[in-house]
């Protein structure tokens, strides 16, 4: 049972660590996925931040979301795409 | 909940201790079957490192400077030295580490004691379970909102550290009741409003399972200290057939909790059981075995309480390890200087004038306001109550008289819990830290939640002297930091007119 839920976990890291990179290629913007638990948004995967700009935070779903400080390098459309995969990637391996 | 404990533990307790270790969840961590803390060794290093060279102890400050965690040998040469002049160098070397990681600012929290039940029977230890003079109470969840009503509405805290014994009325189910209920408080205040922000837990060592359901309620810290890290002492002093006799359970709780993916870990040392060099040794050690088996996860604070009286306690006269306030201050800069990016807790316990001497060595949090009885924050007794106190206070002033003195020291009161809400925890956290970035944040952050105190819950004068320290830190941010001033000014001026809560 734990070593299924740690493949999970990895695969979801995986998966999510490609989309960061080819973010950082195309905006240079740096993000990372987080677990909330109440308060607590705790860190899991992704690029430190770069940038002292606030942290804008985006909830995925009830369980993962992703922060960055500089969502507004990414045009407002491309934003949207993004996300999108990102849930659909939560939904796949969360 | 009143609660008079018997002498003898009954038999609902006797089982519930049958089934709190849990072997393998030691043993995973050891090699070779041997726990990290080696006392030879470490002896050996204190012995072998004797009258150390000054060079080599410039050379270990700039390693300490530059933000790296020292080898065992390098911190044993430190504890070594005996020039009064090389002491004050390592002194301001550890005021200079500390300002380079979370830079001019001091976090303040409250400790809350939630309930003083406890099946041990640790000999220095005013809830231990033999003290009859002890009023035992586990607060209800409406005591609980109380104390928090009180903490958040009236005093201002943003920050606790939740406090339990340990018995199976205060088991891992109740702690998470306990931080929901914190967290679900909120109270109006002058301008805007008052709320727990981050809630660390202090608590007996706990399975991976139990750890895992105060991950899930968004436990801040999880805090434990190891007391001595001596094995013979440790083994004296928690006597046998108790749960906290077993030296390895206690040991590896924060491996445990990492494991869980409780990512924020504390540790700590009583300093009066044991030696204090050996101790500062076991608190390296300690860090670095974190290190290397969570991907540079190391103890996000250390703290370093000395023993002080307690009810009916007669161990803490007797021992012979007694801390002075000299080396007192030696201990606080080299563990400073030994693990740089850690937090670095000094509580109420040290009277005003110790604080005042010590805070500059290195220390990034303190306690103020500080009431530990249970209840004592709702029942408002200000007089400390030894029969309902895990020990004496040495400080217990106002959080408003504790800012005000730190002000007038030029010191920004911070009451920031920005970074485990945007994912600045575990492993991200600790890049931050060693890089040198988290400080910046810090220095934001600790404009913003001042500029909320000041206006929600100081006194005049309180005020005037923490208008002056924000001036100073504001004329700091636009020069060192011009590209954040514009956003920083924003975000002030909100706070200013109402909002709460706005963070970098």
């Amino acid at each position: 049972m734990e070593k299924e839920t740690s493949t999970s976990k990895d695969r979801l890291i995986a998966k999510f660590m490609e989309i960061t990179e080819l973010i950082k290629k195309e905006y240079n913007v740096n993000i990372w996925l987080v677990e909330i638990l109440g308060k607590r948004w705790s860190y899991i995967a992704g690029e430190r931040e770069d940038s002292l700009l606030p942290p804008e935070r985006i909830q995925l779903n009830e369980r993962f979301g992703v922060v960055s400080n500089n969502w507004e390098r990414i045009p407002p459309e491309e934003r949207e795409n993004i996300i999108s995969s990102l849930k659909k990637i939560i939904e796949t391996y969360g | 909940m009143s609660v008079q404990l018997a002498y003898d533990l009954s038999k609902t307790e006797k089982r519930w201790m049958e089934n709190v270790i849990k072997e393998n969840e030691i043993t995973r961590y050891m090699e070779n079957g041997r726990d990290f803390i080696n006392d030879e060794e470490i002896w050996e290093k204190l012995r072998k490192n004797r009258k150390p060279e000054p060079q080599r102890i410039r050379d270990i400050l700039q390693k300490s400077l530059a933000v790296e965690t020292l080898e065992p040998d390098e911190t044993a040469a430190l504890l070594n030295v005996e020039d009064e002049e090389l002491w004050e160098e390592m002194f301001e070397t550890a005021g200079k580490v500390k300002k380079k990681v979370y830079d001019n600012r001091i976090v303040t929290f409250a400790p809350l004691y939630c309930s003083n039940l406890c099946v041990n029977n640790c000999l220095y230890c005013g809830f231990r379970r033999e003290n009859k003079a002890e009023k035992r109470r586990r607060l209800t969840l409406e005591e609980i909102k109380n104390e928090a009503r009180v903490l958040a509405g009236e005093i201002g805290h943003k920050r606790l550290i939740v406090v339990y014994g340990e018995h199976p009325l205060s088991d891992a189910r109740y702690i998470a009741d306990t931080i929901r209920t914190i967290y679900d408080v909120k109270v109006k205040t002058r301008k805007g409003f008052g709320q727990i922000r981050r809630v660390n837990v202090n608590a007996a060592p706990m399975c991976i399972d139990d750890l895992k359901m105060l991950k899930d309620v968004g436990i801040g810290t999880y805090q434990v200290f190891q007391e001595t890290y001596h094995h013979e002492t440790y083994r004296k002093v928690h006597p046998a057939g108790t749960i906290k006799s077993n030296y390895g359970w206690r040991l590896y709780c924060h491996h445990r909790a990492l494991e869980a993916e409780v990512d924020d870990v504390a540790i700590g040392v009583l300093f009066g059981l044991y030696d204090w060099r050996f101790e500062v040794m076991g608190l390296l050690y300690h860090a670095r075995d974190l290190e290397k088996h969570f991907n540079g996860i190391g103890p996000h604070t250390i703290s370093f309480p000395r023993l002080e009286p307690a009810a009916n306690t007669p161990f803490i006269q007797q021992t012979e390890y007694k801390v002075s306030d000299e080396d007192f201050k030696k201990i606080i800069a080299v563990i400073r200087l030994s693990v740089p990016y850690t937090g670095m807790i000094l509580t109420a316990r040290e009277p005003a004038e110790i604080r005042r001497e010590v805070i500059p060595l290195g220390c990034t949090q303190t306690d103020a306001s500080t009431r530990i009885g249970i209840g004592a924050y709702s029942d408002r007794y200000n007089e400390q109550e030894a029969e309902r106190q895990q020990f004496l206070l040495g400080d217990t002033r106002s959080l408003d008289e504790v800012i005000r003195e730190l002000a007038e020291m030029g010191y920004i009161t911070s009451f920031c819990t920005a970074g485990y809400r945007c994912g600045r925890t575990g492993e991200h956290i600790m890049k931050l830290l060693r890089c040198g970035r988290e400080g910046k944040f810090c220095k934001l952050n600790a404009i913003l939640t001042f500029r909320e105190w000041l206006d929600d819950f100081a006194s005049e004068e309180t005020k005037k002297a923490g208008e002056k320290v924000i001036e100073k830190e504001i004329r700091e941010v636009k020069e060192q930091m011009p590209e954040v001033y514009p956003t920083l000014m924003e975000y002030y001026t909100r706070i200013e007119n109402g909002e709460r809560d706005l963070y970098f």
